[in-house]
C-alpha cells in the first residue's frame, strides 16, 4: 500500500530527531530547540498526509503496518489508525511542536535533553495511539511515563520529585494489572485457538472470555485507564504532577497523556471485554458524574490558578468517560470530541498560565488581578481559550460537552443505571465550569491592578502569539464545523459498536465449561479429535450462524440490534433474528490461524460460545 | 549408566576445562606477581573468561538442538543449555574480573588469588549447569560456594567483609546440610542419584518410598532456595553483599543466582515433574509458590527504605529471584519448554543489567571510600552524564519499564506463568506484577537522586577504560534485548 | 420555501465584530499602523446592523409576505410556510442531525425586525454615548456580537441553533455588564449574569434532551409534527412529557428572561453601560424566553400544567418585581424591575395560551423599555454619570428632547390610551382573566388577572414617581453637577425620537376586537403559532387553547376590562403625582423614616434580601464545600489516608523486615529452620475442588486434585464422593467411581449437594470438598 509509509514515518522521525538533539554539544541550546521545534513540525505535517489517505467512509483499521517483531511471541510491530484514533494522532503531532515552542525561553536548563525528552514522548503517545498490538501497545503505553517522569522531575517545581514519584507509581501501578490482563488474553487465546498472539485484531475478533474473566480483565484494564484519565477517587496525582511540571509538560500531560485513559476503554477494554465493561460501567458512570462536580468544586477552590486548571480536568475528562459508558453514537463521538477539544482548551490555558509564569514567577491569583489593561491581546486569547474550555456554543468545548450529556441522556439503562438523572447531574457540571473558569477568568483579569509587579507586564511576543494562534483557530474551527471530525469518526465507532453487542451477546451464550484445563482440552482434542465438542452444548441455537455467518451479515444483524437499542428498551442483541443455518466449515470462520481444520472448528465453537 | 570415559567427550566440556586450567594456572602465577604486577593477573584471568565463553558458543552452536544433550562422563551433561549458561557465567566472571582489578587499584588492595579463586568459582559453576547427577551438582554447589566464601572477605582489611564471610559461611553450611541429606532421602527412595535415571524410576511412581522421596525434594528445595536467597533463606545475603568487595557483589548476584537455578531446572524442572510428588495440591512447586510470594513481597519492601546501594540492590536480586522463582513454577506446572525459554532469558537480562549496575556502583567510589549511599549519586547526571544514563538504563530494566531486557524478562516469565496449569498462577502473577509497581519506587529513587538533585560533592569515580566499555556494553545490550528480544529467545531455546 | 439570503441576517453582525474586535486592528495596524479610528469603528459597526436590518426587512416584506398572503387567502389553514435556509451541516452523530440553518417565519420575522431596528438604534445611539470610552472598538465589537448572536437565536431553525445564541447573547451580555472591568463590582455583576443564566441553560439543555429523546429532532418542524404531538401527551413521571419538557425549556427561560427564581442578575446587570441596558437587557436579550415559549407553542399548548407554571411565574414576577421597583433609588434599577416585571406580563401571556399578546406585549416594550433606557442614559449622561434619582428633580428644562420622549415612554408603559403599551397590557391582561386551562384550580385565571392589575397599578405608580423625581419639581442635584447638565447630541436624540414615535404608535398593529377593529398582528402572527382553531386536529391543544380571549369575552367584557386598566393606569399616575410631584412629599419622608411603614419600605427597599438569602442558602454553602472537599477528600482522605497511608504500611513492613534482619547469625538460622518447617506444614496439605456441568439429564463432574498428585493418582491416593448427599460414599454408585476423577451420572441420582473427599498418599491427610448442585439450570455450575 502507498500509504504504508506514513505511520513507521511519524513514529520514526521524532525518534530520530530526539537521538541526533542529543548528539548536539550541550552549548548549542538554540540548535537543540530548532531542532526539536523542527523535527516535530515536520511530524506534524507528515501525520497530515494520513488525512490525505484516510478514508472516512471506512470504519477498520487503516494505513497498517504489520512487520512480525518478536517471533517467539508471535508479537507483531502493527500499527494502524481508524476514525477514533485519527484525530487523537494528529492533536498529538499538533500539540507537540506547540509545547516545544512555548518552552523556548521556559527552559534554560538541560535544553538537548528535554527537547529530546518531549520528542521521545511525542513517540511513546503516537505509538499508543496507533499500535494494534497489545504488546507493542503496552510498551508504548510506559515508553510515554519515563519522558514524562523527567520533564516533571528535572524541570518542574519545588515539590517535583514527590509529583514525579506519585505519578510514576500511580501510573505504574495501574499499568502492570492491565500487563497481566494481557498475558491472560495471551494465555485464552492461545488456549482456545491454539494460535498464540498478541494481535489487537485477532483477539477482538476470535476471543470471547467468560463474564467472570472479562469481569477481571475489564477491572485490570480499567484500572489502568481510570488512573490515567483519572476518575474520581484515582485522580490525586495529576494536580500534583500538573503543578510542578514545566509548561510544556504540563501541556501534554493535559492535552495528550489523559486521553489515553479514555482512548484505553474505547479502543481496549471495552471491545474486548463487553460483559465487563458492562458490569463495571454503573460504577464507572457514577464516579465518571462524581468526578465532574467534585472537579469543579475542588477547582475552585483552589487559590492555585494551575492547580485550578488541573482540577478541571479531572471534571471534563468525567464528561469523557461518561460519555464513553452511554454506549450511544452520540456519547462515544462527543467523548473523543471533548478530548480533543479539551486538549486545545486546556493544553492553551496551560500555555496562558505559562506565559504568566514566566513573567510572574508566581501562579497564585491573588497575585493577579486586572491583567486585561496590561495585556489586552493575551487577555482575549485566554478568554477565548476559557470560554471554549467552558463549553460556550460556537467554541469547541460546547460540541464535546453537548453530546456527551445528550448521549447519556438517551442511553438505555442496560448501559448505565439511570442514564437521565446521570445526565442532568452531568450537565450541572457546565454551570460550575462556567463558575470556576469565569472566577479564575475575573480573579486574573478584571478588577483593579493591585500588584505593582503587574504594571509593567509586556503582552504577548511575536513567538507566544504564533503559539496560540493555531489553538485559538481549532478552538473556533472546532466549535463552528465539527462535521468533518465527526464524521471520520462514525464508521470507526459504529464499528466499535457493533463488535462490543455482537461480542456481549456471544458472552451470554457461551457455555463455559469449568474444570477444563486448556491443557486436557488439548490433550483430548489431540487424542479424539472433536472430543470435546459435544460438551460445548450451544446455549441457544440461533447465535451460532450470527457467530460464524460473514463479518458483514453479523454486522448487520448487531447493528440493528443497536438501532433498536437506542430506542426500545434493551433488547439483548441474541434475540435478533438469524435464520439456523448450521455451521460452515468451508466458508471458514473468522479466525486467521494455522491450525488443522478440527482444532480450529472446535476453537472457533469455543471461542465464540 | 551406560556411559564409560570417552576421551572424546572432553571435547564437550571444553570451556569447562579452560576455566579449571585458568584458574588453576592463575593460582599458580600469583606467586610471580608482587604487588600492582598482579594485575597483570587480570589479563589472563579474562582471557580465559572469554575463551570459554567462546568455546562455549561454538559449542553452543554445534549441538543440536534436542533435549537429550550428551552425557559427558556420566555426571555432566553438554546440551545448549549448559552452555548458554557457561556463556553467562564467563561473560559475569569477565566483567568481575575487569572491574576488580580497577577497584584493588582504587582501593589500595592487591590480592592475586582474586582472580584464580574467581576463575574456579565459574568452574563450579559450569559445573553446576551441566550438571547431570545429584552428586556432580552438589560438588558444583560446593566449588563455587567454597569460593565465593573467600571471595567475600578477599579484602582483608574489612572487618565487615570477614564479618559477612563467616555468617555466610556458617549459613551455608546449613543448606548443604540440607542438600546433602536431601539427595540420600531420593537417593533412599530411587536407588540412584542421576538425574536421567530418577526421571525413568519415577515414572513408575507408585512402586516408590513416596515419604523418603517427597522428604528428599523438600529439603533440596529448601537447599536451593538457601542458595538462591530465596525469603525467609535469604538472611546471609543483604550481609553477605554489603560486606564484600562492589565487584564479587556484582558477580553472587548474577552468576552465583544463575547457576543455582540452572540447578534448579535441572533437578526439578527436567527431572521431578510437578505430578510426581504428592506434595500438598502442586507438587514440589507447593513450597516453591509460598517461597515466590513471600520473596518477592519481602525483598521488594524491605528494599524500600535500604539507603545502601549495594544493600537495596542485594534486596532487589532478592525480589528478582522470587520472579524467577515464578518462571520455574511455571515450567514446573506442564509449561515446561516457554517457562524455562523464559526463565533463561530473564537470567540473562537480570545478569546483564546488574551487572552493569554494580559496576557503575564500583565505578563512582574513589580513593578510600566506596560511594555505596543512594544520596552518593546525587547530581551525577550533571558531572557524569554517561555514567547516569547507564546507570538509568539499568535501573529502568531491574525494575522492569519497556523498552528494556528486564521488562521483557519480567514479561515473558509472567507470560509463561499464565499460561501455565489453566491461570492456576493467576495471583501469583498478579503479586509479582504489584510487586513490580512498589520496586519501581526505589529504583526510580536512584534516578532521581541522580538527576533531580544538586551534587554534593565533587565525583571522583575510577579511571578505567574498561569500565566505559563495561558499562557501554551492559546498556546497549539491555535496550537491543529489550526492543528486539526474538533473538535472545531463540538462543534460549524458545 | 428554501431561501438563501437568511444567514446575512446575523452574518453581517458578526462580520462587524470580526472587524472590530479582531480583523480591524491587525490589518490597520499593518497598513497604517495604528488602531482603526472611531470613524471607521462605528461606521462598521452601525453599517452592518443597518445592513442586516434591510436584508431583513426586505425579505420580510418580499418573499415572507407572499407566503403569508398566500396562507391568508388560502384559508388561514394550518400554518404558513416559512422562508429556510441551511447553510451546512453542524453535528451529524447517529440519529442526530443538527443543521446549521435558519427559518424566518412570521413569528420570527418580527422578533427580527425588532432586534435590528432597536439595536440599529441603539448603535447609533452608542456613538454619541460612548464617544469618550478607550475601549470603543472593542465596546462595538462586542455590541455587534451580541447582535449577530441574538439574530442566531431567533433565526435558528431548531433548539441547538437557538442554544449558540442563547449562549452567545449571554456572554455578550457577561462582557458589555463587565465591560468597565476595573471596577470589581461591575466585573462580579457580569459573572453572576453568566453563572445564573447557565443554571438556566442547564434546564434548556435537559429540556432539549427530553424532547429529542421523545420526538426523535429538535427542529421546529419536527417539534410540531403530528408524531411530536402525540409523543407530548405520552406520560413521564406522573404528567404529560410536554410538562417535564416545557418546564425545563422555562427554566431556561427564567434564567434568560430574569424570572422568579433566576432574575437576580438583571438589576445588577445595571453595571454595564446604558445602550447595553437598553438593548440587551430591556429590549431583546431578555426577551428570548418569551419568544422561546412562543416559538415552542405547541409544546406548550400540549400541557396546560406547564402553561399554569409560565403563567403563575409570570404574574408572581410581574407583582413581586414592581414592588421592588417602588424604593429604588438609581434610574437604572428602577428600570430593571421594571423590565423584571414587564417581562412577567409577557410570560403570563404566553402561559394562557395568548402568544399573540405575550409577543404583542414584547414588541412595544421593545420600543418604549428600550427608550426609556436611553432616556435614563441621555439624562445620567446630562448629570455627570449619577443615576441617582434623589438628587435628580426638574430636569425637563434643560433636557427638553429627552423629556417629551420619556413622557412617551412612560404613559406608553402606564397604559395610557393610546400608547403602546395600553394595548399590548390590556391584552394579557383579558387573555389572563378567560383562560382556564383543564385541571387548572377554579380561578386560576381570575387570580392571574387580579395580580397583573395589581402589578399594573403598581407599574402605573413607580413609573410615575421615577418621572417626578426626574423631571418634575425642583432640581436637587449639587451645584457642580447641575452646572454640567446639557442636552445629548443629536446622535442620541434621534434615537429617543424615533422610539418615541414607535411607542405611540406601534400599538396599532394589535388593536382589541372591538368594533371590528383590525388585529394586524394577530392575523400575521397566526401563521406560526398554535392557534384555538387546532383542536380538531389536535385534541391536547383544545385542552388549553379554547379559552383565547375573544371567546369568553364579548365585545362589552373587553370594553370594560379595558377600561379597568385605564382607571388602575390613572391611579397610579394619579397617586405618584401627588406623592412625588415636587420631590418626595413629606408624607413620603414621614412614613419612610419611621414606623411599620418603615420597616416595609426597608424590606422593599433591600430587595426582600432576596441576594442575601441566595448568598446565605446557595453560594456561602457552595464556596464552603468547594474547600471542604479538597481539605477533606482529596487532601486527607484520598492523599493522606490511602496514597501516603498506604506507602505507610510498607514502611512499616520494610522497618520490620529491616529489624529481623539484624546481623546475628544465630537469629538467621533460627529463621531458616523454622522457615522451613512452617513451609512444609502448610504447604503438604492436600487440597480439592471439582466442578460439574448439566446437560442432556445428565450430570458430569469433574475433580480437581491439582496438579502433583494426578499421575499417582490409581494406587496410592483416595478419591471418594457422595453424589446423594446422604453424607456418606456406600452407595454401590458412589463406590462405582470411587478413585475416578470424572463421573457422569442421570441428574435424578444427584442429590441437592456433593461431596467429594480425598485422601493424600503421603501423609495420609484427608481433603473434603462440599457444593450444592443446581440441577435447574442449564449452565454451568461451580466454577473454581
Amino acid at each position: 500500500m502507498a500509504s504504508a509509509w506514513v505511520l513507521p514515518t511519524i513514529l520514526g522521525l521524532p525518534l530520530i530527531g530526539a537521538i541526533l538533539v542529543m548528539l548536539i554539544p550541550r552549548s548549542e541550546a538554540g540548535l537543540a530547540r530548532g531542532f526539536g521545534f523542527g523535527f516535530s513540525l515536520a511530524t506534524f505535517c507528515i501525520s497530515l498526509a494520513i488525512l490525505g489517505y484516510f478514508d472516512s467512509e471506512y470504519g477498520r483499521f487503516q494505513l497498517v503496518v504489520d512487520k512480525e517483531w518478536i517471533p517467539g511471541l508471535n508479537a507483531h510491530f502493527k500499527v494502524g489508525v481508524d476514525g477514533i484514533s485519527l484525530w487523537l494522532v494528529i492533536l498529538t503531532t499538533f500539540t507537540t511542536p506547540i509545547a516545544i515552542l512555548s518552552a523556548y525561553r521556559a527552559v534554560d536548563k538541560h535544553v538537548r535533553e528535554f527537547i529530546a525528552a518531549m520528542l521521545i514522548l511525542e513517540v511513546g503517545m503516537l505509538g499508543a495511539f496507533v499500535a494494534l498490538d497489545m504488546f507493542l501497545f503496552y510498551i508504548f503505553w510506559e515508553v510515554m511515563l519515563i519522558p514524562m517522569y523527567f520533564l516533571i522531575g528535572i524541570w518542574g517545581g519545588k515539590r517535583r520529585i514527590y509529583a514525579s514519584i506519585k505519578f510514576v507509581i500511580y501510573t505504574m501501578a495501574g499499568s502492570l494489572l492491565m500487563l497481566v490482563a494481557i498475558f491472560y488474553m495471551y494465555a485464552k487465546h492461545g488456549a482456545i485457538t491454539g494460535e498464540y498472539t498478541t494481535d489487537f485484531v485477532a483477539l477482538q475478533k476470535n476471543l470471547v472470555l467468560s463474564s467472570e474473566a472479562q469481569f477481571w480483565c475489564f477491572a485490570a484494564f480499567g484500572l489502568a485507564f481510570a488512573i490515567k484519565v483519572p476518575l474520581f477517587p484515582l485522580h490525586t496525582w495529576l494536580p500534583d504532577a500538573h503543578v510542578e511540571a514545566p509548561t510544556a509538560g504540563s501541556v501534554i500531560l493535559a492535552g495528550l497523556l489523559l486521553k489515553f485513559g479514555i482512548y484505553g476503554f474505547i479502543r481496549f477494554a471495552m471491545p474486548m471485554f463487553p460483559a465487563g465493561s458492562q458490569a463495571w460501567a454503573p460504577l464507572l458512570a457514577i464516579l465518571a458524574v462524581v468526578g465532574i462536580i467534585y472537579g469543579a468544586y475542588v477547582a475552585f477552590a483552589q487559590p492555585d490558578v494551575k492547580k485550578l486548571v488541573a482540577y478541571s480536568s479531572v471534571s471534563h475528562l468525567g464528561f469523557c468517560v461518561l460519555g464513553v459508558f452511554a454506549m450511544t453514537a452520540m456519547g462515544i463521538e462527543g467523548s473523543i470530541y471533548a478530548m480533543l477539544s479539551h486538549g486545545l482548551t486546556t493544553g492553551g490555558l496551560f500555555l496562558a498560565i505559562g506565559v504568566l509564569y514566566e513573567r510572574r514567577h508566581t501562579r497564585r491569583l491573588a497575585e493577579f488581578g486586572g491583567l486585561w489593561k496590561q495585556m489586552p491581546v493575551f487577555a482575549g486569547i485566554f478568554l477565548i481559550i476559557t470560554l471554549g474550555s467552558a463549553g460556550l456554543p460556537g467554541l469547541s468545548g460546547f460540541i464535546g460537552e453537548f453530546l456527551t450529556i445528550f448521549g447519556t441522556f438517551v442511553a438505555s439503562d442496560a448501559s448505565i443505571p439511570v442514564p437521565r438523572l446521570l445526565a442532568a447531574l452531568a450537565a450541572t457540571g457546565v454551570i460550575f465550569g462556567a463558575v470556576y473558569l469565569l472566577y479564575m477568568f475575573q480573579k486574573m483579569m478584571f478588577g483593579p491592578i493591585t500588584h505593582e509587579a503587574n504594571r509593567t507586564l509586556k503582552d504577548l511576543s511575536g513567538r507566544e502569539i504564533a503559539v496560540f494562534l493555531p489553538i485559538v483557530a481549532m478552538v473556533f474551527f472546532m466549535g463552528i464545523y465539527p462535521r468533518p471530525f465527526l464524521k471520520s469518526m462514525e464508521p470507526a465507532v459504529e464499528r466499535f459498536m457493533t463488535t462490543y453487542h455482537t461480542k456481549l451477546a456471544q458472552t451470554r451464550d457461551q457455555t463455559y465449561v469449568p474444570g477444563v484445563s486448556p491443557k486436557q482440552a488439548r490433550a483430548a482434542e489431540s487424542s479424539n479429535p472433536g472430543a470435546l465438542v459435544p460438551r460445548l452444548q450451544p446455549a441457544v441455537a440461533a447465535s451460532a450462524p450470527a457467530a460464524v455467518a460473514p463479518p458483514a451479515d453479523a454486522q448487520a444483524a448487531a447493528l440493528q440490534a443497536v438501532a433498536k437499542r437506542a430506542t426500545a428498551p434493551p433488547v439483548a442483541v441474541d434475540q435478533a433474528p438469524a435464520p439456523p443455518v448450521a455451521v460452515d466449515q468451508t466458508a471458514g470462520p473468522p479466525v486467521a490461524t494455522k491450525i488443522d481444520p478440527q482444532t480450529r472448528v472446535a476453537g472457533v465453537k469455543g471461542a465464540l460460545r | 549408566m551406560t556411559s564409560t570415559f570417552n576421551a572424546f567427550d572432553l571435547m564437550y566440556i571444553i570451556p569447562l576445562l579452560v576455566l579449571a586450567v585458568t584458574g588453576l594456572l592463575l593460582v599458580l602465577a600469583e606467586s610471580f606477581f608482587k604487588g600492582r604486577q598482579r594485575n597483570h593477573l587480570m589479563g589472563l584471568a579474562v582471557a580465559g573468561a572469554i575463551a570459554a565463553a567462546v568455546t562455549a558458543m561454538i559449542l553452543f552452536r554445534y549441538t543440536p538442538d534436542d533435549e537429550q544433550g550428551r552425557l559427558v562422563l556420566g555426571m555432566l551433561k553438554a546440551d545448549r543449555f549448559a552452555y548458554f549458561f557457561t556463556v553467562l557465567i564467563s561473560f559475569a566472571t569477565a566483567v568481575t574480573a575487569l572491574v576488580g582489578a580497577s577497584y584493588q587499584d582504587e582501593h589500595n588492595w592487591q590480592s592475586g588469588e582474586f582472580y584464580g579463586i574467581l576463575l574456579l568459582v565459574a568452574t563450579g559453576m559450569t559445573v553446576m549447569a551441566m550438571a547431570a547427577d545429584l552428586v556432580s551438582a552438589f560438588i558444583g554447589i560446593e566449588t563455587m560456594s567454597l569460593g565465593i566464601y573467600v571471595l567475600v572477605t578477599s579484602r582483608r582489611q574489612s572487618l565487615r567483609g570477614t564479618e559477612a564471610a563467616m555468617k555466610y559461611f556458617v549459613m551455608g553450611a546449613v543448606a548443604s546440610a540440607f542438600m546433602l541429606y536431601g539427595i540420600a532421602l531420593v537417593y533412599g527412595a530411587t536407588g540412584t542419584t542421576n538425574l536421567d535415571s530418577i526421571e525413568k524410576v519415577l515414572a513408575n511412581v507408585q512402586d516408590l518410598q513416596l515419604g523418603l522421596l517427597v522428604a528428599g525434594v523438600f529439603l533440596l528445595v529448601i537447599a536451593l532456595a538457601f542458595k538462591v536467597a530465596a525469603i525467609p533463606f535469604h538472611m546471609w545475603a543483604p550481609d553477605a553483599y554489603e560486606g564484600a568487595p562492589t565487584p564479587v557483589t556484582g558477580f553472587m548476584a548474577t552468576a552465583v543466582k544463575a547457576s543455582a537455578f540452572a540447578v534448579f531446572i535441572r533437578i526439578f524442572v527436567n527431572t521431578f515433574e510437578a505430578e510426581s510428588t504428592a506434595f500438598g495440591h502442586m507438587g514440589w512447586t507447593s513450597p516453591l509458590i509460598v517461597l515466590a510470594a513471600l520473596t518477592m513481597t519481602i525483598a521488594n519492601v524491605a528494599a524500600l527504605r535500604q539507603e545502601n546501594i549495594k544493600r537495596m540492590l542485594a534486596y532487589s536480586s532478592i525480589s528478582h529471584a522470587g520472579v524467577a522463582l515464578v518462571g520455574v513454577i511455571a515450567a514446573g506446572l506442564g509449561n515446561r519448554e516457554a517457562a524455562t525459554t523464559a526463565v533463561m532469558y530473564y537470567l540473562a537480562a537480570y545478569t546483564v543489567t546488574t551487572l552493569g549496575a554494580f559496576t557503575v556502583v564500583a565505578w563512582l567510589g574513589s580513593r578510600d571510600r566506596e560511594r555505596v549511599l543512594v544520596d552518593d549519586f546525587s547530581g551525577l547526571a550533571s558531572r557524569h552524564p554517561g555514567a547516569a544514563l547507564a546507570m538509568t538504563v539499568f535501573m529502568l530494566s531491574l525494575g522492569g519499564i519497556p523498552p528494556t531486557a528486564g521488562f521483557f524478562g519480567k514479561f515473558y516469565v509472567f507470560k509463561s506463568a499464565m499460561e501455565a496449569s489453566d491461570q492456576a498462577l493467576l495471583w501469583l502473577v498478579i503479586l509479582g506484577v504489584i510487586n513490580s509497581a512498589v520496586s519501581i519506587y526505589y529504583y526510580l529513587r536512584v534516578v532521581m537522586t541522580m538527576y533531580f538533585r544538586d551534587p554534593v560533592e565533587e565525583f571522583k569515580p575510577l579511571r578505567a577504560g574498561a569500565i566505559t566499555v563495561v558499562l557501554v556494553i551492559c546498556a546497549l545490550a539491555i535496550l537491543e534485548m529489550g526492543i528486539l528480544p526474538g533473538f535472545w529467545l531463540g538462543l534460549a531455546g524458545g | 420555501m428554501k431561501t438563501n439570503l437568511i444567514f446575512l441576517i446575523p452574518l453581517l453582525p458578526l462580520l462587524g465584530a470580526l472587524f472590530n474586535l479582531f480583523l480591524g486592528r491587525v490589518i490597520w495596524r499593518v497598513a497604517a499602523g495604528r488602531d482603526p479610528s472611531r470613524r471607521v469603528v462605528h461606521f462598521v459597526a452601525v453599517g452592518t446592523v443597518v445592513a442586516s436590518f434591510a436584508v431583513a426587512l426586505s425579505l420580510l416584506v418580499g418573499p415572507l409576505f407572499e407566503l403569508f398572503w398566500k396562507w391568508h387567502q388560502g384559508g388561514k389553514s394550518g400554518l404558513s410556510e416559512a422562508l429556510t435556509q441551511s447553510v451546512y451541516t453542524w453535528i451529524e452523530v447517529g440519529n442526530l442531525k443538527l443543521d446549521l440553518a435558519f427559518r424566518m417565519d412570521t413569528l420570527s420575522g418580527v422578533m427580527v425586525m425588532v432586534v435590528t431596528f432597536v439595536g440599529s438604534l441603539i448603535h447609533l445611539y452608542s456613538t454619541g454615548y460612548m464617544a469618550d470610552e478607550p475601549r470603543y472598538a472593542a465596546y462595538f465589537g462586542y455590541l455587534n456580537l451580541f447582535t449577530g448572536a441574538m439574530l442566531i437565536l431567533v433565526l435558528g431553525d431548531n433548539l441547538p441553533v437557538m442554544f449558540i445564541g442563547w449562549e452567545g447573547v449571554g456572554l455578550c451580555s457577561y462582557l458589555l455588564i463587565g465591560f468597565w472591568f476595573e471596577n470589581n463590582q461591575f466585573a462580579y455583576a457580569g459573572r453572576k449574569a453568566f453563572v445564573v443564566n447557565r443554571i438556566g441553560d442547564f434546564a434548556f439543555l435537559i429540556g432539549m434532551f427530553l424532547l429529542f429523546q421523545a420526538v426523535g429532532g429538535l427542529d421546529y418542524e419536527t417539534l410540531r409534527s403530528d408524531a411530536a404531538m402525540a409523543a407530548y401527551r405520552s406520560p413521564l413521571w406522573g404528567e404529560r412529557l410536554a410538562f417535564w419538557a416545557g418546564l425545563f425549556l422555562f427554566i431556561g427561560a427564567c434564567g434568560k428572561s430574569a424570572q422568579i427564581p433566576l432574575y437576580v442578575w438583571l438589576p445588577d446587570a445595571m453595571a454595564g453601560p446604558t445602550p447595553v441596558s437598553a438593548l440587551i437587557h430591556a429590549a431583546t436579550m431578555v426577551t428570548a424566553g418569551v419568544y422561546m415559549v412562543a416559538r415552542m407553542s405547541f409544546l406548550y399548548a400540549s400541557s396546560t400544567a406547564a402553561m399554569a407554571v409560565v403563567a403563575g411565574v409570570g404574574a408572581l414576577t410581574a407583582l413581586f418585581a414592581a414592588i421592588m421597583a417602588f424604593a429604588q433609588t438609581d434610574f437604572k434599577k428602577v428600570l430593571a424591575y421594571s423590565t423584571v416585571s414587564q417581562l412577567g406580563f409577557m410570560f403570563v401571556g404566553v402561559g394562557v395560551g395568548a402568544y399573540v399578546a405575550g409577543i404583542f406585549h414584547l414588541v412595544t416594550h421593545a420600543f418604549f423599555k428600550a427608550g426609556l433606557f436611553l432616556a435614563a442614559g441621555s439624562v445620567m449622561h446630562a448629570m455627570s454619570g449619577s443615576g441617582d434619582i434623589v438628587k435628580m428633580g426638574g430636569l425637563k428644562k434643560w433636557l427638553p428632547w429627552t423629556h417629551k420622549t420619556f413622557v412617551a415612554y412612560w404613559l406608553a408603559i402606564c397604559g395610557i390610551i393610546p400608547f403602546a403599551g395600553f394595548f399590548s397590557k390590556d391584552e394579557i391582561l383579558a387573555g389572563a382573566w378567560s383562560a382556564e386551562g383543564q385541571g387548572w384550580l377554579v380561578g386560576y385565571g381570575e387570580l392571574l388577572w387580579v395580580v397583573l392589575t395589581v402589578a399594573a397599578l403598581g407599574t402605573a405608580f413607580y413609573m410615575s414617581r421615577l418621572y417626578c423625581l426626574v423631571f418634575e419639581g425642583e432640581c436637587r442635584a449639587d451645584d457642580e453637577t447641575r452646572s454640567h447638565i446639557h442636552e445629548s447630541p443629536w446622535s442620541m436624540t434621534v434615537p429617543l425620537a424615533i422610539l418615541a414615535v414607535f411607542s405611540v404608535g406601534i400599538g396599532f398593529i394589535g388593536l382589541p376586537h372591538v368594533g371590528g377593529l383590525p388585529n394586524v398582528l394577530e392575523s400575521w402572527l397566526s401563521a406560526s403559532i398554535a392557534r384555538p382553531d387546532f383542536h380538531s386536529t389536535y385534541p391536547s391543544i383544545a385542552e388549553s387553547l379554547h379559552l383565547s380571549a375573544q371567546n369568553h369575552l364579548g365585545e362589552g367584557g373587553l370594553l370594560l376590562f379595558m377600561a379597568i386598566a385605564l382607571v388602575m393606569g390613572i391611579a397610579g399616575i394619579g397617586a405618584a403625582w401627588k406623592l412625588y410631584r415636587k420631590g418626595p412629599s413629606k408624607l413620603v419622608a414621614d412614613k419612610s423614616a419611621s414606623g411599620f411603614a418603615a420597616r416595609i419600605y426597608q424590606v422593599v427597599y433591600n430587595k426582600f434580601y432576596v441576594d442575601e438569602l441566595y448568598d446565605r442558602i446557595v453560594v456561602a454553602p457552595f464556596r464552603w464545600a468547594c474547600q471542604a472537599l479538597f481539605d477533606v477528600v482529596d487532601k486527607f482522605v484520598i492523599d493522606l489516608i490511602f496514597v501516603n497511608g498506604s506507602a505507610f504500611v510498607v514502611g512499616v513492613v520494610g522497618r520490620v523486615a529491616r529489624w529481623v534482619q539484624n546481623g546475628q547469625v544465630h537469629r538467621y538460622l533460627g529463621l531458616l529452620v523454622v522457615g522451613a518447617g512452617c513451609i512444609f506444614y502448610f504447604t503438604r496439605e492436600p487440597t480439592i475442588d471439582f466442578s460439574y456441568t448439566v446437560s442432556g439429564g445428565r450430570v458430569t463432574f469433574q475433580a480437581d486434585i491439582g496438579a502433583g498428585p494426578s499421575a499417582i493418582m490409581s494406587k496410592t491416593t483416595e478419591l471418594r464422593w457422595d453424589f446423594n448427599g446422604d453424607g456418606d460414599s456406600n452407595d454401590p454408585e458412589e463406590q462405582r467411581f470411587r478413585n475416578k476423577t470424572e463421573a457422569q451420572l442421570p441428574i435424578a441420582d444427584v442429590g441437592s449437594q456433593v461431596t467429594l473427599w480425598y485422601t493424600d498418599p503421603v501423609f495420609k491427610s484427608t481433603a473434603k470438598t462440599v457444593k450444592p448442585v443446581d440441577k435447574n439450570s442449564d449452565r454451568v455450575g461451580g466454577e473454581q
